[in-house]
């Protein structure tokens, strides 16, 4: 299945194997018990707004970087529509309706889904969630939806499409700009509201997530003019 | 100063959003917009730092380990200020390129061209000023994705190949890193950049780590012999974004490569690990010239001048790796080695941008890039020749010209650390160079035989690339003030042993 | 700390026989999946890193530095994966053509 001849990929797996014995050697001098960034972060805890230490990192020592994350995530839908063809999804092919115990099972389990999407957004706070978790569950929702005939995704218009998927990233960046107008650094929240703050960007950054993701794998499928279209 | 700062940033990425959501008609305004703020703000901060030093900036007033720290000092200004003055130009090619010959609407290439540009911009910009080492990850993630995307605008067949070569390219190399990253992490439990290198202690694991994170920039910056990716990429793409690619991209890896070297890794790396980087260097400059002599085509010529071009650059670690420190007399050649190379990345840029432009150009009047085709270009399109021209003497290194400058200062240096052989592959690679910009431009000055093939261009498209550059000759004639700025917060500052793990 | 060496030497490994597959294979699926093993290796490193000290609670930071990573290589993955469904419309094969790599 590969056109290299066998003695290549001998080579290619000496080399391999060689790589992997020399990290393996480097991870056994590395120091077992150093003193991590825990001690640091817990200090910090009552300031950030949230009692989980992940999303406290993630949405405030460090969302400079989530951030930057959320705005990947935005090329990649870019590049994919680009190498599409398209602005949005409205020419998916739609979906034949499903037979009647698929449809109801995902009648009821749709809601569900964006039920469970609310509750993981809110559970960041406290524990492991977030916008992440809770926008992949919602993505996944949407295409459910697409995959057994309902109304998704590519119903909406060009516009609202393109909104939400740049809600996340846009209000992140606005929420990070509002308190420069005090002489703050981008990013400080006012240790007061920053819970509520959080919350508003992890909001929006689900519903772009959910859009962002859905997307991704509807974007992929045929559409009416594909028969059409000239290399 | 803390006011701007961000806004170099925040404005590409904004202007990014913003282009994506406009209507059609107004993406031209809204991208030209953000291009002319975004340099604004470049040179405000300029200003601010050659008023009042270097700045460090804590975003969300977290101090390192915790948070992540940005840091302007000359060398990232210099970045910055290559990337906006390169990116204006661009910028307003890029207006006339997309548009539709006929018509005057803007194309379906250029809706997404700007989204991308503008992205890739703001992503460069913040890699410049950035001081954290995931942070790093996570932005050359950004910058590599947008660049591909640009590849593939044009969508061609031969162009989607080439993009996907270099975006797998572009990921072993952001995985390598990222291990190398998560290495450094293991073993100091820390991010920023300053930090890394004060805590850093030959051994193992910070040998791998180098090893790890120099191979994944390597493959970025196309160095001899991971530069497969790069001469279909560059060739193959827009005339803009061939430009955006060889003078803006390539720079952007091998900035973070430099600064890795000097705050990270000062202590850790060794003679033969530069001396390695060195060769590898100069072959990248001779494997390179000679290919650019071989080619049929203008753009592939030109691509592989940036594979050799590139190597240049590669000169400084030889020379600096185990130096004496830079505040005795010894180790002043160590700061002539860093100014020689940012000079030469410098010139580099603006005639590398601006023989793309022209290329381009060549491709609108012409419909082809042929090099045999090129006869009667300096009758038809003087000023399109002329900008070759003078992009040529930048990239041969004769006076005045920037690249003569990063030349001079990387020969002088060369000298003053005893590795002569270096210098052998400089001359070298510049009379090869001579070579294939002669050859180009030889074609040119032919006699014109047919004035009809010729199609008219829009002249904006040509003046972007006079200035370009009389803009990589003119860095030359005024070095001094050039240098000056550089210097700013001693980038290139090598300590003596026993400073080392004191203050930072 | 048998178990952080457990985790990071598969890591390791699984990272090294990533880079085979990207190397060695020629459809483009397999080398994006290959790029996403050498991913997974990282990623198990970093987790491998996180669980090392047990104080209060295992390190956040490479936990979000994980997690960013995690959306990072999806978002590269799918616009691979988007790229080479093009080059099949375009091209009829899902390979990288002319070259070796």
């Amino acid at each position: 299945m590969s056109r290299f001849h066998w003695s290549m990929h001998v080579v290619c797996a000496t080399a391999a194997t060689f790589l992997a014995a020399v990290l393996i050697y480097t991870v056994m001098t590395l120091p077992s018990e150093p003193a991590g960034l825990a001690r640091l972060v817990e200090d910090f805890m009552n300031v950030s707004g949230v009692e989980h230490p992940v999303t406290a990192v993630l949405l405030n020592f460090r969302g400079y970087d989530t951030w930057l994350e959320l705005g990947v995530l935005l090329v990649a839908v870019l590049g994919m529509l680009l190498f599409q063809r398209q602005n949005d999804l409205r020419q998916i092919v739609r979906m034949p309706a499903a037979e009647p115990v698929l449809d109801w099972l995902i009648r009821l389990i749709a809601p569900m889904m964006a039920l469970v999407s609310g509750y993981l957004l809110w559970m960041g706070k406290y524990s492991s969630g977030g916008a992440f978790q809770a926008g992949v569950v919602l993505g996944a929702a949407c295409v459910l939806l697409w995959l057994s005939g309902h109304p998704s995704l590519e119903s909406l218009s060009g516009r609202v499409f393109r909104f939400l998927l740049t809600v996340g990233f846009s209000v992140f960046m606005i929420a990070g700009a509002l308190f420069m107008l005090s002489k703050q650094p981008f990013l400080t929240y006012p240790v007061a509201t920053a819970g509520h703050w959080i919350l508003l960007i992890e909001t929006a950054a689900t519903f772009s997530i959910a859009v962002t993701v859905a997307a991704l794998i509807m974007g992929l499928q045929p559409t009416y003019s594909e028969t059409e279209d000239q290399p | 100063m803390d006011t701007i700062f961000p806004w170099i940033i925040l404005l590409p990425l904004t202007g990014a959003i913003a282009t994506f959501l406009v209507p059609r008609a107004w993406v031209i305004r809204t991208g030209m917009v953000t291009a002319l703020l975004t340099s604004c703000m470049v040179f405000a901060a300029a200003y601010f730092l050659h008023q009042n030093g270097p700045v460090h900036y804590a975003v969300g007033s977290w101090a390192a380990p915790l948070g992540i720290r940005l840091y302007l000092d000359g060398l990232a200004c210099v970045m910055l200020l290559l990337t906006a003055v390169s990116g204006i130009f661009i910028s307003v090619y890029a207006c006339e390129y997309f548009k539709d010959k006929t018509s005057g609407v803007l194309k379906r290439e250029g809706i997404m061209f700007w989204p991308l540009w503008l992205f890739l911009w703001g992503a460069m910009n913040a890699l410049y000023v950035s001081g954290d080492l995931f942070n790093m990850y996570v932005l050359l993630e950004l910058l590599g994705l947008s660049a591909v995307g640009l590849v593939a605008l044009a969508g061609t067949r031969t162009v989607l190949i080439a993009g996907m070569r270099y975006l797998i390219a572009a990921m072993l190399g952001s995985m390598s890193y990222l291990l190398g990253v998560a290495f450094l992490y293991a073993m100091h439990s820390a991010l920023d950049t300053r930090m890394m290198g004060a805590l850093i202690e030959p051994g193992m694991g910070a040998a791998i780590a180098f090893a790890l994170m120099t191979i994944g920039l390597l493959l970025k910056t196309a160095l001899f012999p991971l530069h497969f990716w790069l001469p279909p990429a560059h060739a193959g793409s827009s005339a803009p974004v061939s430009a955006i690619l060889s003078a803006l991209v390539v720079k952007g890896s091998f900035y973070l490569l430099l600064r890795l070297w000097f705050d990270v890794f000062h202590n850790v790396v060794t003679i033969p690990v530069g001396q390695f980087l060195g060769a590898l260097g100069a072959l990248a400059v001779l494997w390179g010239s000679i290919q650019a002599i071989r080619q049929q085509r203008l753009k592939m010529l030109v691509a592989y001048s940036t594979v050799a071009q590139l190597g240049y650059l590669f000169a400084v670690f030889p020379v600096t790796a185990g130096a004496p420190p830079t505040d005795g007399v010894l180790g002043q050649w160590v700061i002539e080695s860093g100014k020689g190379t940012l000079y030469h990345a410098l010139a580099h840029a603006f005639s590398k941008a601006s023989i793309f432009l022209a290329a381009g150009i060549m491709v609108h009047a012409l419909g082809t890039d042929q090099l045999s085709r090129m006869r009667g270009m300096a009758e038809r399109l003087p000023l399109t020749t002329f900008a070759m021209a003078l992009a040529g003497v930048s990239l041969m290194g004769l006076p005045p010209s920037g690249g003569f400058i990063g030349k001079w200062l990387m020969m002088h240096a060369v000298l003053g650390s005893g590795q002569w052989w270096w210098a052998v592959v400089i001359m070298t690679g510049s009379l090869l160079t001579a070579g294939y910009m002669f050859m180009m431009l030889r074609q040119a000055f032919q006699p014109c035989e047919d004035p009809s093939l010729f199609k008219p261009v829009p002249k904006t498209m040509e003046w972007a690339a006079l200035i370009l550059a009389f803009i990589s000759i003119g860095i030359g004639i005024r070095a001094a003030d050039v240098l000056d700025l550089l210097m700013i917060g001693s980038p290139f500052l090598i300590e003596p042993i026993a400073a080392v793990g004191g203050a930072l | 700390m048998t178990m952080f060496l457990a985790y990071a030497v598969t890591g390791m490994i699984v990272f090294a026989i990533g880079l085979y597959g990207v190397v060695i294979a020629r459809h483009l699926l397999r080398k994006i999946i290959a790029l996403n093993i050498m991913a997974g290796g990282v990623f198990l490193f970093l987790i491998s890193i996180a669980a090392r000290n047990s104080q209060a609670f295992p390190d956040p930071v490479p936990q979000a530095m994980l997690l960013t990573g995690v959306v990072v290589a999806l978002s590269a993955t799918a616009f691979a994966i988007a790229l080479a469904r093009r080059i099949y419309t375009v091209t009829g094969s899902a390979t990288l053509s002319d070259g070796e790599r």
